[in-house]
């Protein structure tokens, strides 16, 4: 049981991040597709999403590193 | 990622043997593909901005007619290019452009057949009627940066087998897709997502950056992979469909099938204006002439788009007699040309503004990243394998 806990957190953490920014990116190709011009601006920052979480780890990785805990 | 030391992947549902398998599977599919792509990545870059660039380059005068002036009968500047290229044949009409109508001409279908290049094409203004610029003999067959980009992206100046070799290229790119997705896992392990370590090596570095960016961007790569490979296609489709569809449904008319001379056809304009009455609120796009390879021996093709986002990216195909001009109704358009149309913009990405276009330059090049990135791996790890 305990275990089972563990595995879904690891998977979540594995996959979190790469499954929602596919659902973002992808919505943004189709909003762009299927919706009318009033809805660009939620499809652009859809499919903006990977760059801005790409920009946000190499920041990331250039901070001072914390302590841990 | 392709030719790592294999990690312990018994925890991530993998275990080793098949952990190897798409090991291979992966290295092998990017490396076969990678230079291929990278052509790809880097003549894709213009031809995002097709329009863009054309705009900027186009030297045509724009028209001085006030907005709301009708438009004068296609037939005159028909007559105009005959006068101008006697003995040749029109090979079809673009009526897209409000103020504008090109008329495509070539010596013969034969001639345009074997020799694309012969085509050439008269640009009139939709209003007055008058060329919209002076008719350039020499502008035939030159081969400008952007013919280039794009003979380069599609078929490598080889037809349909370089449009099935990129097609193919194409397709290992998914496989390498998706096995990298197999590999993310076990090599990503516990480590926090989008993880750069820069205080370790080099090529960890670049191992992280390889994870980070083809997992992020993964939506997209598979996107615009999958209807590339289908954009490859499009010549088979569209011949599939005119020997079955438009076949059929001409299977009487062609039986006394003989060219039909560009002098006896009846008038275009008349049959743009009933196509068009038989699909309110469509807009017509082009008209291919009877005998045109593209379309059918004896009728002129008339394709129309709709108004909306989706629609504007669906083109039907309806069809005029070439004798009596009669209107003989829209053709079936089969699941395979309705997913080839969509797959267009989705891997165009010209379908929602400039801005877009700008996300589909910066995200083809994080792919020429992943895929530069992808071979170091492998290049700097292959002593390494290869030891006993």
């Amino acid at each position: 049981m305990k275990q089972a806990t563990t595995q879904t957190q690891s998977n979540t953490m594995l996959w979190g991040m790469p499954v929602l920014l596919a659902l973002l990116s992808g919505t943004g190709l189709l909003l762009a597709l299927l919706a009318d011009d009033g809805w660009h601006l939620l499809a652009w920052l859809g499919v903006a999403a990977p760059l801005l979480a790409v920009g946000w780890c190499a920041w990331r990785s250039h901070r001072p590193r914390q302590p841990p805990g | 990622m392709a030719a790592h030391s294999i990690p312990a992947g018994r925890k991530h549902g993998i275990d080793g043997a098949s952990l190897k398998r798409w090991a291979w599977v992966h290295r092998w599919s990017s490396l076969v593909c990678t230079v291929f792509l990278l052509l790809l990545c880097l003549t894709g870059l213009p031809l995002v901005f097709s329009d863009e660039i054309g705009h900027w380059l186009d030297d045509t005068p724009t028209s001085s007619a006030a907005p709301g002036t009708p438009r004068t009968s296609v037939d005159a500047m028909v007559a105009r290019s005959l006068q101008q290229y006697p003995g040749q044949q029109v090979y079809s009409l673009v009526v897209e452009d409000e103020a504008r109508v090109k008329v495509f001409m070539a010596p013969s279908f034969e001639e345009a057949r074997h020799n694309p290049r012969s085509i050439h094409v008269l640009h009139f203004d939709a209003y007055s009627g008058a060329f919209a610029k002076p008719p350039d003999p020499s502008e035939r067959g030159r081969l400008t940066f952007m013919n280039l980009m794009l003979k380069l992206h599609t078929d490598l100046f080889a037809g349909l087998a370089g449009e099935l070799l990129l097609g193919f290229m194409g397709l290992l790119f998914v496989i390498a897709l998706v096995s990298g997705v197999v590999l993310y896992a076990p090599f990503i392990r516990k480590l926090p997502f989008g993880v750069l370590r820069r205080e370790r090596s080099r090529r960890l570095l670049w191992l992280d950056w390889h994870n980070l960016l083809g997992i992020a961007t993964l939506c997209w790569l598979l996107v615009v992979g999958v209807t590339g490979v289908i954009n490859e296609l499009a010549t088979p489709m569209f011949a599939a469909w005119r020997s079955n569809e438009l076949r059929a449904l001409l299977a009487q008319d062609l039986r006394d099938a003989r060219p039909l001379p560009v002098s006896e056809l009846p008038s275009v304009q008349q049959a743009l204006d009933s196509a068009m009455a038989a699909q309110p609120g469509m807009q017509a796009v082009s008209v291919v002439y009877p005998g045109n390879p593209q379309g059918s021996s004896q009728h002129y093709l008339i394709w129309a788009k709709g108004r909306t986002p989706l629609t504007s990216q669906l083109y039907t195909p309806t069809l005029v007699d070439g004798r009596s001009g009669a209107l003989l109704g829209q053709v079936h358009m089969p699941w395979y040309l309705v997913g080839l149309q969509l797959s267009r913009p989705l891997h165009f990405g010209d379908y929602a503004g400039l801005l877009l276009k700008i996300l589909w330059a910066v995200l083809d090049l994080i792919a020429i990243v992943v895929l530069v990135s992808g071979v170091y791996l492998w290049w700097v790890r292959r002593p390494l394998a290869a030891r006993p």
